[in-house]
């Protein structure tokens, strides 16, 4: 019983991280290390990590990337 | 009972506030990958889990079959089956259909307010159930109303903002606060390398799958040689 909540609760950090991987490293549908979309991801996850915020983190990687394609 | 709801939805109102930024992205999210506004308000009325409704509406941008969907929002909100044998303790009182009534209003704020004020609550258990109503009504109205909000706001916004980043973003969020020990971790890594392998080879949505499932794996292999 012990090893399926183990399985269960592992569970959330390799399903989200199993789709925010995709999305950084292959936004164009292919493994891609230099792009602005990781430069992002990487600035937003920093920002998650510091401040636990929703809105800001999603502000702050959307203003980013928006810039960055500006150039 | 009516003091119990009225304490419920006050206890909830700070928890609602970080709701509604969440309910922006889960409404604006489904409309920037062609859905239109009332999906995006089906979703948050029926789903009612918003990581899920974005793993869905991920799953079936990219072409992936609605079972694919089904498979990725049960996996990514697997945790509710755990705090919902965690509650049904103090809730045992409660007739089954009133306690199916509350698991489908169950998400992981009603969970954290109610495993904190149960266990010191005196015993009074007719409150329970009316104290939980109250978070999940205040909730659940901000949920729906900030979806319905972000559905019609979200087309307003030009395309020069990459709005759908607005979804990896969020489950970043959600993301970072869960890596608590090498278990985790571990699966984080694994699962993120094999859907990018997963996704080169060409599996498409199903990548998100192979991940999760490979990234299980390999934090239970790490959690079982760290120890007992």
């Amino acid at each position: 019983m012990n090893r399926m909540w183990t399985a269960i609760l592992l569970i959330p950090p390799a399903a989200l991280a199993a789709i925010i991987a995709p999305a950084l490293l292959r936004p164009e549908g292919r493994l891609d290390l230099l792009q602005p979309t990781l430069v992002a991801g990487l600035v937003a996850a920093a920002v998650a990590w510091k401040t636990r915020n929703v809105g800001l983190t999603v502000v702050v990687g959307i203003g980013l990337l928006a810039a960055l394609q500006r150039f | 009972v009516a003091t119990a709801f009225r304490a419920g939805a006050a206890a909830a109102v700070p928890l609602a506030v970080g709701v509604a930024p969440f309910g922006l992205v889960a409404g604006a999210g489904p409309v920037a990958e062609g859905f239109d506004a009332w999906s995006a308000i089906g979703l948050s009325t029926i789903v009612f889990a918003g990581a899920s409704q974005l793993a869905i509406v991920d799953v079936l941008a990219q072409g992936g079959s609605v079972l694919v969907a089904v498979l990725a929002a049960w996996t990514i909100n697997l945790r509710l089956v755990l705090y919902s044998a965690s509650l049904a303790p103090y809730l045992s009182h409660e007739s089954t259909r009133r306690r199916l009534g509350a698991a489908y209003l169950l998400v992981d704020q009603v969970y954290a307010i109610c495993i904190t004020r149960w266990p010191a609550d005196g015993g009074r258990t007719e409150e329970r159930l009316p104290f939980y109503l109250g978070i999940a009504s205040l909730l659940s109205t901000t949920w729906i109303g900030s979806t319905a909000a972000g559905a019609v706001a979200g087309p307003a916004i030009p395309d020069s903002i990459p709005l759908d980043f607005a979804i990896p973003l969020v489950f970043l969020v959600l993301l970072v606060p869960i890596l608590v020990d090498r278990p985790s971790v571990a699966a984080a890594v694994a699962g993120g390398a094999a859907a990018v392998i997963a996704a080169e080879a060409g599996a498409g949505p199903v990548s998100t799958i192979i991940g999760a499932g490979a990234g299980i794996v390999v934090g239970a292999i790490v959690d079982a040689r760290s120890g007992p």
